[in-house]
């Protein structure tokens, strides 16, 4: 009897588990809106998780939109009325417009070193360029120009070379820059990519890092510190390696593939990547 | 072995060789059989593929007896009916049915290979077991232990041979894969009626009966659907490799059920997978296939559970010492870690987070896999039934120290899960799993009920070595001491 009652209860106990583990179809989805402004901050944000039932998540997703914001209407109509004013000679009306950019946006197009310009008593050449602000998403290639729009500010990540690693067409994406790198002979490395992605802040990038970059790249993993930048590195244990710092929400990742399979020798080449992009 | 003056002690160690070779020939024989079966299956029409299939296994059954007609002829007319049914179940039916519900690449391949390979050893295992509770209820829940071991093995194996892994039983397409895991059945029932139908004469007319039978069927279907050849004549080799194979599985599975019932052949089939998973070590000598797919630490996990129940269900062929084997008193000790591994079939396991671009914004969704959608999970339940078995068994020490060793690469099995693919989650988001516009990743959490479960299995396994090394001693000095 007592056997019987045991197998009787064990049977339960399984069943139990299985009809407990059959409620549990719920997935936690991200919705919302994230606005971006074209010249990279994001304005808005409303992204939140719901959980909702597997049948319905595929309804859930984040959107993104890229617009001026009235900060960046401003400067522009500021920037172009400076122009006007250098293109005149009137360097005193130029010089008012542009500190009041200055004061709005720091790194505002060219504002800032004409500004400086000026007050050197110099003469700045003119912006000739479009003072309409791009927008939307740029798949901009490698053939010479430069990515525009949110992840212009980007750019200065993915160069077009790097310690002998020679740039690929640039790959941009609304947030998000990557350029594979050809490898000079003799590389330890057989692949190399770098990834910069612009976060709303420093604390998204850093969790980011810790759901997807860490869990992958949890081998053999050490902090260094670069132009007093703290960077991890870790590798997959068996092929890849990456070395990753975050700029204040600005993420960057350089992944490397090891030619000898041995990840962890790719460390230094990854240090002195990242020392020839953060000088 | 000692000769006996009769020469019997000769006849038994000749017995046993013939097992062994048999049983290997079984293993290797199935696993390329499933190889081919995943690269066949679903490319080409069923009718012309079972209709070689049995025209191979009648082939191989022939060159086996020898002398096919005085063998047949042998038979009562009984037991050639009977053969010609086991014949029509196993040798055709089981094909037919894995050939009929493949189509192109669904289901998987993986998980062909994990109802073919875990699935019919369970099944194996479910007879094994019913088959050794007539004289030692300890064999059969060795079996039964076993036997899920060999399924979680088995799903550890396949379930690490890509990240991300195209393994996800029964949600997509959960008919087709019942069906495969149906022809277990038809396998296993098939193999127990031919062992039947021989009754105490050699197998080698109930085995050209039942191939013949399975031949002429064969042929009727290919015929009935047209006869066609291109598949036949654009892949040559793969057929007569696929044909050879299944005719020795058709051979071999009989004599191994035979010899030491459905759970040793369990045993065998159980071990596709891992046969299959050292193709990889070929490839990269040879270095065709490029780089390697796998997740070794995973994989090489998940073969430790899969090696444990293989050799659980190979011992629970066995017969006389376990008849005798009585419960020790602290057996309800190697329950608890059972218990706390059913427990832990419900607790959260795994935290999966799939990243998709769709044209109308960005997918962002995480989701909690439980135990028993964890191959953690599931291998818990395992390695704890095992305990508790291996502590009612006589001469466990092997078996325990398999299994230990099992608990020891239970970890790195933490973040595999049993199904990548959702039930319920639009294709149209899974489909992008893997490529430069989605991904899936899995972050295993931890589960105290099912970490528990395998502390103290591994506990008990370390308790039934010790004991049983402590009897052997004894008994040694006993030995010494009669001299």
């Amino acid at each position: 009897m007592p056997r019987r009652l045991g197998f009787a209860l064990a049977i339960a106990a399984f069943a139990g588990a299985l009809a407990l583990a059959g409620c549990a179809q719920l997935v936690r989805v991200e919705t919302g809106t994230i606005v971006t402004c074209t010249y990279g901050e994001i304005t808005t944000d409303t992204v939140h998780v719901v959980e909702v039932p597997a049948d319905q998540a595929a309804n859930y997703t984040v959107t993104r939109e890229t617009t001026t914001c009235p900060l960046h209407l401003k400067a522009e109509a500021l920037y172009a009325e400076a122009q006007a004013a250098i293109l005149s000679s009137d360097l005193e009306a130029a010089k008012a417009k542009l500190a009041e950019i200055v004061a709005l946006d720091a790194t505002f197009r060219r504002a800032r070193t004409q500004l400086d310009a000026i007050n050197a008593g110099k003469t700045p050449v003119p912006d000739t360029g479009t003072t309409t602000p791009s927008t939307g998403t740029t798949d901009t290639a490698g053939d010479g120009k430069l990515p525009v729009g949110p992840v212009a500010n980007l750019a200065g990540y993915v160069p077009d070379s790097v310690a002998g690693y020679t740039g690929q067409p640039v790959s941009a994406d609304v947030f998000t820059l990557a350029r594979e790198y050809a490898p000079p002979a003799n590389s330890p490395a057989d692949y190399l990519v770098i990834v910069v992605e612009q976060y709303k802040d420093a604390k998204a990038a850093q969790a980011d890092v810790a759901a997807a970059i860490a869990p992958r790249y949890g081998f053999g993993v050490s902090t260094v510190n670069v132009a007093a930048r703290e960077m991890r590195f870790g590798t997959d244990g068996s092929r890849f390696a990456t070395l990753e710092w975050n700029d204040g929400g600005i993420l960057v990742v350089i992944e490397a593939s090891s030619a000898a399979r041995k990840p962890a020798d790719l460390k230094s080449t990854l240090v002195t990547l990242a020392g020839g992009l953060v000088k | 072995m000692k000769r006996r003056a009769d020469g019997s002690g000769v006849m038994v160690m000749a017995g046993r060789r013939s097992v062994v070779v048999w049983s290997l020939v079984l293993a290797v024989a199935f696993a390329t059989f499933v190889g081919m079966m995943v690269e066949l299956a679903g490319r080409v029409h069923a009718a012309p593929l079972a209709g070689a299939l049995t025209v191979g296994a009648l082939a191989v059954a022939v060159l086996v007896a020898g002398r096919p007609i005085r063998v047949v002829v042998s038979m009562d007319r009984r037991d050639q009916v009977l053969a010609c049914a086991a014949g029509l179940m196993i040798v055709l039916g089981a094909p037919a049915v894995v050939a009929g519900v493949r189509m192109t690449d669904a289901p998987a391949g993986s998980i062909v290979v994990f109802w073919m390979s875990g699935g019919w050893a369970a099944i194996a295992a479910l007879a094994g077991a019913a088959w050794a509770w007539r004289h030692s209820s300890s064999l059969a829940v060795l079996a039964l232990a076993g036997g899920v071991a060999a399924l979680a093995g088995a799903a550890g194996v396949v379930a690490n041979w890509e990240r991300p892994s195209s393994f996800s039983p029964l949600v997509r397409f959960p008919s087709q894969e019942l069906a495969v895991l149906a022809a277990g059945v038809l396998v296993v029932v098939g193999a127990l009626l031919l062992v039947r139908a021989a009754r105490d004469r050699k197998l080698d007319g109930a085995l050209v009966c039942a191939t013949g039978a399975a031949a002429l069927a064969g042929l009727l279907w290919w015929a009935v659907d047209g006869m066609s050849t291109g598949a036949l004549i654009e892949r040559p080799l793969e057929f007569v490799i696929a044909a050879i194979a299944w005719g020795a599985v058709c051979v071999a599975l009989p004599r191994v059920v035979r010899s030491g019932g459905p759970a040793r052949a369990g045993a065998m089939l159980s071990l596709a997978p891992l046969l299959l998973t050292s193709l990889i070590g070929v490839e990269q000598l040879v270095g065709v296939a490029g780089p390697q797919p796998m997740i070794l630490g995973g994989v090489a996990a998940g073969a430790f559970v899969l090696v444990a129940g293989a050799a659980a269900l190979w011992r629970s062929g066995g017969t006389s010492p376990e008849a005798h084997a009585r419960r020790p008193p602290w057996a309800l000790l190697a329950l608890v870690p059972l218990a706390a591994a059913v427990i832990g079939l419900a607790m959260p396991s795994i935290i999966a987070t799939a990243n998709v671009s769709k044209d109308a914004g960005h997918f962002v969704g995480s989701w909690t896999l439980l135990g028993w959608e964890s191959v953690a999970g599931f291998s818990a339940l395992a390695l704890a039934a095992l305990a508790g078995a291996l502590s009612r068994a006589e001469r466990p020490i092997v078996l325990a120290a398999l299994a230990l060793a099992a608990c020891a690469g239970w970890a790195l099995l933490g973040d595999v899960p049993m199904h990548v693919l959702k039930a319920g989650l639009a294709p149209g988001i899974e489909q992008y799993y893997g490529t430069e516009y989605g991904s899936i990743a899995f972050v295993a959490v931890t589960n105290p009920w099912s970490v528990a479960a395998v502390a103290l299995a591994a506990f008990v396994l370390v308790l039934v070595i010790a004991i049983a090394l402590g009897r052997t001693a004894v008994r040694a000095a006993g030995a010494k001491n009669e001299r």
